[in-house]
């Protein structure tokens, strides 16, 4: 115990702390880069709409059987409102890249973007 | 101290330890309540007598105080919170103890809590995404893992600078 006495931080937190800091980093270029093209509405692990954001001309709002709305625009879709106590889904905000999502948990409720289609490739090189 | 008096200082302690925890949280809870923090997003301050539960009184007590956070979430925040917070803590406490048993000594309090906090995040996003059953807020991961970092690394800190004072009370030895 005593040598932790009178100091802070040591090297190897600094080197475990960068090492979750690169993590991360790495992460969010892997995930948060494309934008998006398609988003799901997932109620309960089914799938329940599937929109082509870049489809969308006029925002517009879809309600859901659960007390929830989801808000749809060009390019972005989001939580609007819930009736559910803590708010997270909607405190999300905005999701527009592939690989972002919102849930509202206690209604069992997802919004995810994705790429294009799945099966799709991104790009061909000849 | 015959083995006894040991068992019981430990309990004693750890429910000190527990109500501190419920404390902490209820305060940092007030505290936060009006700043617009992004989802999962939280100082976690308790973790503090978490960790020290860990460190000084063993991984049963310290899995003990994180059950009895998840059970104050339940009664304060309902079931999804609840099982965030179980899932999370749980993941967070392995952690702890590990860390702590390999005695690497080279991580100190702080290190230890910044690994923890990042995998107490990991755990809950792990919850979260099976309850809706699908990979979610993997894009989310990146800010959770930044905050998980750096409040536990706060709270760390404040072990650091803590533990050898408390270390010297007779209690513990």
């Amino acid at each position: 115990m005593k040598d932790k006495a009178g100091r802070f931080l040591r090297p190897a937190d600094l080197i475990a702390v960068a090492a979750i800091l690169l993590l991360a980093g790495a992460l969010w270029l892997l995930t948060n880069s494309r934008q998006g093209e398609t988003a799901e509405i997932v109620c309960d692990r089914e799938v329940l709409y599937t929109i082509r954001l870049s489809e969308v001309k006029e925002p517009y709002e879809i309600r859901l059987e659960n007390g929830i709305t989801v808000a749809v625009e060009p390019g972005a879709v989001f939580f609007a409102s819930s009736d559910c106590a803590n708010q997270l889904c909607v405190r999300t905000g905005r999701l527009t890249r592939v690989g972002q999502s919102a849930a509202c948990l206690p209604h069992k409720t997802l919004i995810r973007v994705t790429g294009r289609d799945k099966t799709a490739p991104d790009a061909l090189t000849g | 101290m015959n083995e006894k008096h040991r068992q019981l200082t430990a309990l004693t302690v750890s429910a000190i330890l527990a109500a501190a925890a419920l404390a902490t949280s209820f305060f940092e809870r007030t505290l936060t309540a009006g700043l617009p923090l992004p989802p999962g997003v939280k100082p976690g301050l308790s973790n503090v007598a978490v960790t020290f539960a860990c460190a000084v009184l063993g991984l049963p007590y310290a899995l003990a105080v994180t059950a009895i956070k998840a059970g104050f979430t339940l009664l304060t925040a309902g079931p999804t919170a609840a099982l965030l917070s179980l899932c999370g803590g749980l993941l967070s406490v392995l952690t702890m103890y590990l860390l702590l048993k390999i005695k690497t000594g080279r991580l100190s309090y702080a290190g230890v809590s910044a690994v923890s906090g990042a995998m107490h995040n990991i755990g809950q996003l792990a919850a979260a995404s099976a309850m809706v059953g699908s990979a979610m807020y993997l894009s989310w991961l990146p800010v959770l893992l930044l905050s998980g970092v750096g409040f536990g690394l706060l709270t760390g800190v404040i072990l650091n600078a803590v533990m050898p004072a408390l270390m010297k009370l007779k209690w513990f030895r």
